[in-house]
């Protein structure tokens, strides 16, 4: 039999049939107690309950439903509207980026101008190491030489003009670099330079042409002092070819007092910079 | 007329009270509902036909509400609720709309 069907014929509970063929069976009428009626009719309440709690319970829900299906949509066009505003943002900063980027290519582009012209007038001034050909000049002592017949400080600060004269580019000696504040001083017997005590044989390291020096040392008018000095005090002097040396910095004296002047109108900044050169 | 009597008392009472449904029986009280109902209409025509037996009537009552919440609930587990749900609703529904033809051809003589 088809299912339709049988549940269309089978619609009422086959209960009600048995319980009325058992009854015409036992020739009992049907009892009409009061009792049963009234149980049909506290079934019935709970049926009435049932469809009430379901109904109510259903609109509450479709409440609650919809309202969150609102309090989505509000979310959703809040969280748009906070995107907006954070692609606003983003579009900003990337500007202030592109702006800070061309800025700091402006700077660094300056930084690495002035860092070279620090190095070289760091090679120039005796404060930075140099490395480069030179000559190595040594100087020394007459053998038996006592007292006056000593190399003084003016004789060294001679053959060092005459080294500058002749082309120099860097000078140390015995491993004491020659900056513009460098000085050759009398104490005693000894000489110092930058403060530091020489000791004899004194080596000048040159750095410069090593093909032009020797030759613009004898030839420059200082140079000739110096060679006439050396003769007349009997000293020994010696230049050689010094290959590549490299030339140590000077220590940097800290300036305690002295301030960097604001650069002022009409008065160009380089002055004050290169001042000591 | 105590049966109806019956019925207009339910619906005040439950929406006096409103009793709020456990969350869990939420998904199931609508089936029941249903249920309730074939087996309302099936006591209607049992009455009509002179059949109705009270004893009958409670047992139908409460068993399809306890088998078709059970049946949605089995189906829940097993993953198929929303096919069991629809299978008991339409074999209910039928069961209903032929109970109430019969009803009808004896209300109406049709």
């Amino acid at each position: 039999m088809p299912l339709l069907v049988l549940i269309t014929q089978r619609s009422l509970d086959a209960d009600y049939e048995h319980v009325a063929a058992r009854r015409r069976a036992s020739g009992d009428q049907a009892p009409r107690h009061p009792l049963p009626r009234r149980t049909a009719a506290i079934v019935l309440v709970v049926f009435g309950l049932l469809v009430t709690v379901a109904a109510v319970q259903t609109s509450r829900n479709a409440s609650v439903d919809s309202a969150s299906r609102a309090d989505l949509i509000d979310q959703v066009n809040l969280r748009r509207q906070s995107l907006a505003d954070l692609q606003r943002e983003l579009s900003r900063a990337q500007s202030r980026e592109l702006a800070l980027r061309a800025r700091l290519t402006t700077l660094s582009t300056a930084d690495q101008a002035e860092q070279s012209r620090l190095t070289r007038l760091g090679v120039r001034t005796g404060f930075g190491a140099v490395r480069g050909p030179g000559i190595q000049a040594t100087v020394a002592n007459p053998p038996d030489a006592a007292g006056p017949e000593l190399i003084r400080d003016s004789d060294l600060a001679l053959l060092t003009d005459a080294l500058w004269a002749a082309g120099a580019e860097a000078i140390s000696v015995n491993g004491q670099r020659l900056t513009v504040l460098s000085a050759f001083r009398n104490v005693g017997v000894g000489v110092l330079v930058n403060s530091q005590p020489l000791t004899p044989p004194y080596v000048f390291s040159v750095v410069g042409n090593p093909d032009t020096l020797p030759a613009d040392l004898l030839s420059s008018p200082i140079g000739d002092q110096w060679y006439a000095l050396k003769d007349t005090l009997g000293l020994r002097f010696d230049v050689k070819d010094g290959g590549t040396m490299t030339l140590p910095a000077a220590r940097q004296q800290p300036l305690r007092h002295a301030e960097v002047a604001p650069p002022q109108d009409g008065q160009p900044r380089t002055q004050t910079g290169e001042g000591g050169t | 007329m105590i049966a109806a009597l019956g019925l207009l008392v339910g619906v005040v009472l439950g929406l006096i009270f409103t009793p709020d449904v456990p969350a869990g029986l939420d998904p199931y009280l609508p089936i029941a509902v249903v249920a309730a109902l074939d087996a309302v209409f099936g006591a209607l025509r049992a009455y009509l036909e002179g059949i109705f037996d009270d004893k009958v009537f409670v047992v139908s009552f409460f068993s399809n509400v306890v088998i078709a919440a059970a049946i949605v609930y089995l189906g829940d587990k097993l993953g198929v609720g929303g096919q069991l749900s629809t299978g008991v609703i339409v074999v209910l529904g039928i069961r209903i709309f032929s109970n109430v033809a019969q009803i009808r051809r004896y209300v109406f003589h049709a």
